[in-house]
């Protein structure tokens, strides 16, 4: 499904936030009180706070006067493999949470680009895809 | 099931209409009612005019501090409601979310710079003006405002006027467009929970006979008014034999001049908003694409490409880029302009009359239609659209496009899309309509400016929202003293 609209690419953030963060809590509550479970649940707090952060950008920053169409952005390319959380082996758990952090920093980088006419909206995004990629890497050895 | 038949907001208080007859209010993308509105009558007027001024004294008194705080309350309550209001909007408006959220976010900024009357609504003064002699100017409010508001905006317009009238210390009477009127009901209801005394602000729904009683109503100050520039005309001659104060705004013929050294990549997507967005309902909203020299070799194709991709469907769902027009007449009325266009022999290159959205056959829509070949003689350049239709007309050189501009009638806004800077200074200071862009499409003064075009796009002398606001809602008592 395209996403061609200013608030097609906000809804869609504000969505993966809040899925991720869902998986993420629940990942968390998996790993229970370990280095991992803590990680998981931090992604979770954060990803809460996205899709705060991403449905205030779409309330506050739309500008009637610049409504362009988006081109280029399908939600499919950004969307992680669904696969549920109960479904997953232990070993899989970290790859799948990484997996999804990597496919948000991409979302938010190819959005970001797409609506650079926005520059307030466009940092929003540049600041989500930035705590993004802290949760891949923290994720890359979850354990230190 | 029955709809819902929505009601008259006069003294604080939801109030049934005296109106003896109802209509309908539909849903553009399904053609389904979803409300009755009472077409309302003089004795409605007459009560909230009645409310309105015994709310005047008191309210006048409130110092200007505290009824800005009203306003902090009720941007505070908006926000709240943002979404909620935006979807209400689309589903008796027809146009996408995205334009809907734009157009409240519009409608806040005007609460936003309205708030700001300590400073807006300041008067001056000079001593000594002859020896002993002290004069200054304090600007006071009047009494009883009203606005009557368009179809195509029915969130923002209201609020040009609203918050400027009533924190400068006047009470106001709201008309929606009968069409549309479900925006502004729920925008009332969240103003009733921020507890405005009563009579300060005061609703009333209707057409022709709510619009005449208040043009004849001696209890009434002032009107705003948008919508077409005939009824413009009658408002303003209204307002001029009952010798009220008016700023009477009206319909659009704008140009998107084009030059050769435009960067297109840049400015197409603007201009494909100008002329699609809601639909072409817009007053600055683009009507005619005039390319300049061998600028149309590059933008006539391109543009037209551009349009073919647009997206319409209910404005509801995100993945819609144009959604329908505001009523099955109206489309008539589009089509119809379409078929002079063919009579009169415009080339079509783009015909938006077949187009159908899946599911949603009852809706009004009309996809994008473009004419090359347009004449400005032809009644595609001349009369007013107000749908998603392009007359394209080419000129030879600014020059010839300036006159173009210059020669509609109407003055609302005009466009210039160029990378030189003196062919934009030139564009600027030459052309009649008010509002100008330069490679912006949508040449729309945001809260803190003013709006309103010349020529037959506007009739009376002080413009909505801006600085200017502030004193349409006052009257500059001069006072001069010398104390013994």
């Amino acid at each position: 499904m395209p996403l061609e609209t200013f608030g097609a690419v906000l809804s869609f953030a504000a969505e993966l936030e809040s899925g991720d963060g869902d998986f993420y809590r629940s990942a968390a509550a998996r790993a229970g009180d370990t280095p991992l479970g803590r990680c998981l649940a931090d992604c979770a707090e954060d990803c809460a706070r996205g899709a705060r952060l991403a449905l205030r950008a779409r309330q506050e920053h739309v500008t009637e006067m610049i409504l362009e169409p988006i081109q280029g952005l399908r939600r499919e390319a950004f969307q992680p493999r669904a696969r549920a959380l109960a479904d997953l082996a232990p070993e899989e758990l970290v790859p799948a949470a990484r997996e999804r952090a990597a496919s948000a920093e991409r979302f938010y980088a190819s959005s970001g680009e797409a609506l650079k006419a926005l520059p307030e909206v466009a940092r929003v995004l540049r600041s989500l895809g930035k705590k993004r990629r802290t949760h891949r890497e923290a994720l890359e050895n979850p354990m230190s | 099931m029955s709809l819902i038949i929505l009601r008259n907001y006069i003294d604080g208080a939801w109030v049934a209409s005296k109106a003896s007859s109802l209509a309908d209010v539909r849903c553009p993308a399904t053609g389904e009612g979803i409300a009755r509105v009472p077409l309302g009558n003089r004795d409605d007027v007459d009560r909230a005019v009645a409310a309105a001024r015994a709310a005047f004294p008191e309210w006048r008194a409130t110092p200007p501090l505290s009824r800005a705080r009203y306003l902090f309350r009720l941007r505070d309550a908006f926000e709240t409601h943002f979404e909620d209001i935006a979807r209400t909007l689309v589903r008796e408006q027809g146009k996408t979310l995205d334009e809907s959220r734009g157009e409240v976010r519009r409608m806040i900024e005007n609460v936003e710079h309205a708030t700001g009357v300590t400073t807006m609504m300041t008067g001056y003064g000079l001593e000594d003006i002859a020896q002993g002699v002290d004069c200054s100017a304090e600007p006071q409010p009047v009494g009883v405002f009203a606005a009557i508001a368009p179809y195509n905006f029915p969130a923002m317009v209201p609020w040009w006027f609203l918050p400027y009238a009533i924190v400068c210390g006047n009470t106001f009477i709201l008309k929606p467009s009968e069409q549309v009127p479900m925006t502004q009901t729920r925008v009332f209801e969240i103003m009733d929970d921020v507890g405005l005394p009563e009579g300060v602000v005061n609703l009333v729904h209707g057409s022709r006979d709510v619009v005449t009683a208040m043009l004849e109503h001696p209890g009434i100050a002032g009107i705003s008014f948008v919508g077409s520039t005939p009824t413009a005309r009658v408002i303003y001659e209204g307002c001029g034999r009952t010798g009220k104060r008016v700023q009477a705004l009206g319909g659009a013929k704008n140009c998107l001049v084009v030059m050769p050294d435009a960067d297109l990549a840049a400015g197409l997507p603007s201009m494909i908003t100008s002329f699609f967005g809601c639909a072409g309902q817009r007053c600055l909203s683009g009507s005619i694409l005039v390319p300049v020299g061998e600028a149309a070799d590059r933008l006539v194709g391109a543009f037209t490409q551009a349009a073919r991709r647009l997206r319409l469907g209910d404005g509801l769902a995100e993945t819609t880029t144009m959604g329908p027009l505001v009523s099955a007449a109206h489309r008539e009325r589009v089509r119809g302009f379409i078929a002079k266009g063919l009579a009169e022999g415009a080339e079509l290159l783009l015909d938006g009359r077949d187009c159908r959205v899946e599911g949603l056959e009852g809706g009004y829509f009309l996809g994008p239609t473009i004419f090359d070949r347009v004449t400005p003689e032809m009644s595609i350049a001349r009369e007013e659209i107000f749908g998603p239709v392009v007359s394209i007309v080419r000129a030879a050189d600014l020059d010839a496009a300036i006159e173009l501009v210059n020669s509609r009638g109407f003055a609302n806004a005009a466009c210039l899309y160029t990378g030189s800077g003196a062919a934009a200074r030139d564009f600027k200071y030459r052309v009649t309509p008010s509002m100008v862009g330069i490679n912006i499409g949508i040449a729309a003064p945001m809260a803190f400016f003013p709006f309103g075009g010349a020529g037959h796009s506007m009739f009376g002398d002080t413009k909505g929202h801006g600085r200017e606001i502030f004193r349409f809602y006052t009257d500059t008592k001069v006072v001069i003293s010398r104390w013994f």
